[in-house]
């Protein structure tokens, strides 16, 4: 093996960000085949002082390779580029532009410099390496002449966290009063669609329950759609049925996953789905829109929907919490999937496609 | 197959079990399709306005550029000789294409222009039509400012009753609205300013980022145990004023109390801020107005109550 240091180049290194823990995964089985690894970042959370550096102390050693871990547009990109050392680049995907033209245009023109800083690197980047096959196929296009898929490292026994008290006893004050919970857990985001659960909720309530509620959990990545978003809700007269709660705790979203009925995902645009994970973990059905990497990253252990009317989504959604075979079997199925998703076989993964791309193989 | 995926379920099956319960129920007309469109109009209302005229303004021009067409084919060839073959069979048809593409040019270029006429057109009807509907509130342009009904919490309090829900419009930051809530009234806001509305939210209020009239549209009738309203009583033009009563009227339940706090019109000019004053679509209406106009409504009870700048007119939806 030629190379003695991998280290990682990371934009922003945050506390219950599904990307940092994946780079730190990395930098783990790094250490762990003998090369020396550290992560350099533009912006890093109090949580990791310790644990990365700010990108301009990097300085040059023999043998040291760079790997970018590429979700979003940065300047670091362009920094990464014109460094000497052979280059990786891990593809998380950048969300595409259109998703947010109407509603964000400067963070649309950001996406649209993060996916070129992503397409000028397939000239530089000696591979390419894809949480999802989803993501692979962008590389391809991207002109990456060689690439890989190693799905996203995640931890799984950070799911295993204790509910928050009082939201586990207020979702349970809500259930006492009867109809169903709904959770969708992601950033409120056009390309994540809650507005199209907005569409559903209102479908169940005419169709099915008319006291079920829909729980949309995780800070917004658009004001402008948040805004939407609400207005749209009180439109609706949906204001004691929808809970908008924005950012939450890793215990309150544990009390959030263990006190409703099904999980529901109408997103059009996921490079992997992480929040899917944790549904299964605790027990929850899916119900999904076989959108991007979706499809993927569940396998079996969802009903995967390819029509978003809100009428089958809800039909969907009832037949999933009134027949408990269907339900039984998609739980089930939810084990199996975090079985081959489990941390140990996608660090074994990862460390073979590291070890096949350093010496030379891939 | 593998083991695994034996045991589970099959998805086709499953979803086109649910395909046919929902045509049923669509046929049964317990969802029709119409309301699904609805709901995507519904969503579509608050899309950012703007992006409809500039896509109509792009398409336009993407028309443009595509109406001249253009005859002088490419000729060149990699293999030897069928470029010269091309620039022959280009040279001996030109005239019978000049005179096609003539045509089809000026056919384009004439649909161009009589596309741009009548976006211009249905530009001016629309300008007329905007004269015609009662002026709207833009909550963009008015300032956050919330305004001081700490004089009439005690009242509020007293009046309204601790069982049922209470809305409060506009509900500003939600000051008057905390009082409530910790009196133990059920209490939520509407409020069309998102700072205010999430200056309320952050104290932990139900605050809904509303318009009042669109909110009340949207109760369901008899619904509410109280209201409460402020703000847009001073501002909102005289029909949506009328309007707001009528849905105050339908969407309490009988017995319900309603709270009408009115700046007087004399001190409105100098209470609230010039920019608000100058772009107000009304004009408040004097108290003993607004008794007038509720005693021809469905409300019984009434009684104004000076304050000053403010009086506050209370009422009882009849039973």
């Amino acid at each position: 093996m030629s190379a003695s240091a991998v280290h990682q180049v990371i934009p922003s290194l945050v506390r219950w960000d599904a990307i940092g823990n994946h780079s730190l995964q990395v930098q783990s089985i790094l250490r762990e085949m003998g090369l020396d690894s550290e992560i350099y970042v533009n912006d890093v959370g109090p949580e990791y002082a310790g644990k990365a550096h700010f990108f301009d102390r990097y300085r040059s050693q023999p043998g040291a390779w760079l790997m970018y871990q590429a979700s979003t547009g940065s300047r670091l990109a362009s920094w990464f580029a014109q460094r000497p050392e052979p280059k990786l680049v891990n593809y998380h995907n950048v969300t595409p532009p259109q998703f947010f033209e109407r509603w964000e245009p400067r963070l649309a023109d950001e996406m649209v410099d993060g996916r070129h800083q992503i397409a000028k690197l397939a000239g530089v980047a000696r591979h390419g390496i894809a949480v999802s096959r989803y993501n692979e196929e962008e590389l391809i296009e991207f002109g990456y002449r060689s690439t890989s898929t190693s799905p996203l490292m995640v931890d799984m026994s950070r799911f295993d966290t204790p509910s928050d008290p009082t939201t586990a006893g207020w979702l349970d004050r809500q259930r006492e009063r009867g109809g169903i919970g709904i959770l969708f857990h992601g950033r409120i985001s056009p390309n994540k669609a809650q507005h199209d659960l907005v569409k559903v909720l209102v479908a169940y309530r005419r169709l099915y329950d008319p006291r079920a509620r829909l729980h949309l959990t995780g800070g917004a990545s658009s004001g402008t759609y948040r805004f939407a978003l609400r207005r749209f809700i009180a439109g609706e007269g949906l204001w004691d049925g929808v809970d908008l709660a924005g950012p939450v705790s890793s215990e309150e979203l544990a009390a959030y996953f263990r006190g409703v009925d099904v999980y529901v995902s109408l997103s059009e645009h996921e490079g992997f789905g992480a929040p899917l994970l944790e549904a299964m973990f605790n027990g929850l059905p899916i119900v999904a829109f076989a959108s991007s990497a979706v499809p993927e990253t569940v396998g079996d252990a969802a009903l995967l929907l390819t029509d978003k009317a809100p009428g089958v989504v809800a039909a969907a959604i009832h037949r999933v919490v009134t027949d408990p075979v269907l339900r039984a079997s998609l739980v089930e199925a939810g084990r199996r999937r975090l079985t081959e998703l489990d941390l140990s076989r996608t660090r074994s993964s990862m460390r073979t496609v590291l070890s096949k791309v350093l010496e030379g193989q891939a | 197959m593998s083991e695994a995926n034996e045991s589970a379920f099959d998805n086709e099956r499953v979803m086109a079990e649910i395909r046919d319960e929902v045509a049923r129920r669509r046929a049964a007309g317990d969802f029709p399709p119409s309301l699904e469109r609805e709901l995507d109009l519904a969503f579509d209302r608050y899309v950012p306005a703007g992006s409809v005229s500039s896509d109509f303004t792009e398409a336009v021009k993407a028309a443009d550029r595509a109406a001249y067409i253009n005859v002088a084919v490419p000729t060149g060839s990699q293999k030897p000789g069928v470029g010269e073959v091309k620039r022959v069979l280009r040279k001996a048809m030109a005239w019978y294409l000049n005179y096609l593409a003539q045509q089809t040019t000026a056919f384009a270029t004439a649909s161009v222009r009589a596309m741009r006429s009548l976006g211009e057109r249905l530009e001016m009807v629309e300008e007329q039509l905007a004269e015609l509907v009662p002026a709207r509130d833009d909550a963009a342009d008015r300032p956050p400012v919330a305004p001081d009904l700490g004089q009439w919490a005690s009242l509020c309090i007293e009046r309204l009753p601790v069982r049922g829900r209470v809305l409060h419009a506009e509900c500003g930051d939600g000051a008057l609205l905390g009082s409530l809530v910790e009196a133990g009234v059920d209490a939520y806001g509407v409020e069309p300013r998102g700072p205010l509305v999430d200056a309320a939210a952050t104290a932990g209020l139900e605050a809904w980022p509303d318009d009042p009239v669109e909110h009340l549209s949207a109760v369901a009738e008899g619904y509410l145990a109280g209201l409460v309203l402020s703000g847009c009583v001073d501002r909102l033009a005289l029909p949506r004023q009328r309007r707001l009563i009528e849905l105050a009227a339908a969407k309490l339940a009988p017995g319900a109390p309603l709270i009408v706090i009115a700046t007087f019109p004399r001190a409105w000019a100098t209470s609230v801020p010039p920019l608000e004053a100058d772009l107000a679509p009304g004009r408040p209406l004097h108290p003993t107005t607004w008794s007038h106009l509720l005693g021809r409504s469905r409300f019984t009870d009434i009684v104004v109550q000076d304050g000053g700048d403010t009086a506050a007119v209370t009422a009882k939806r009849s039973g």
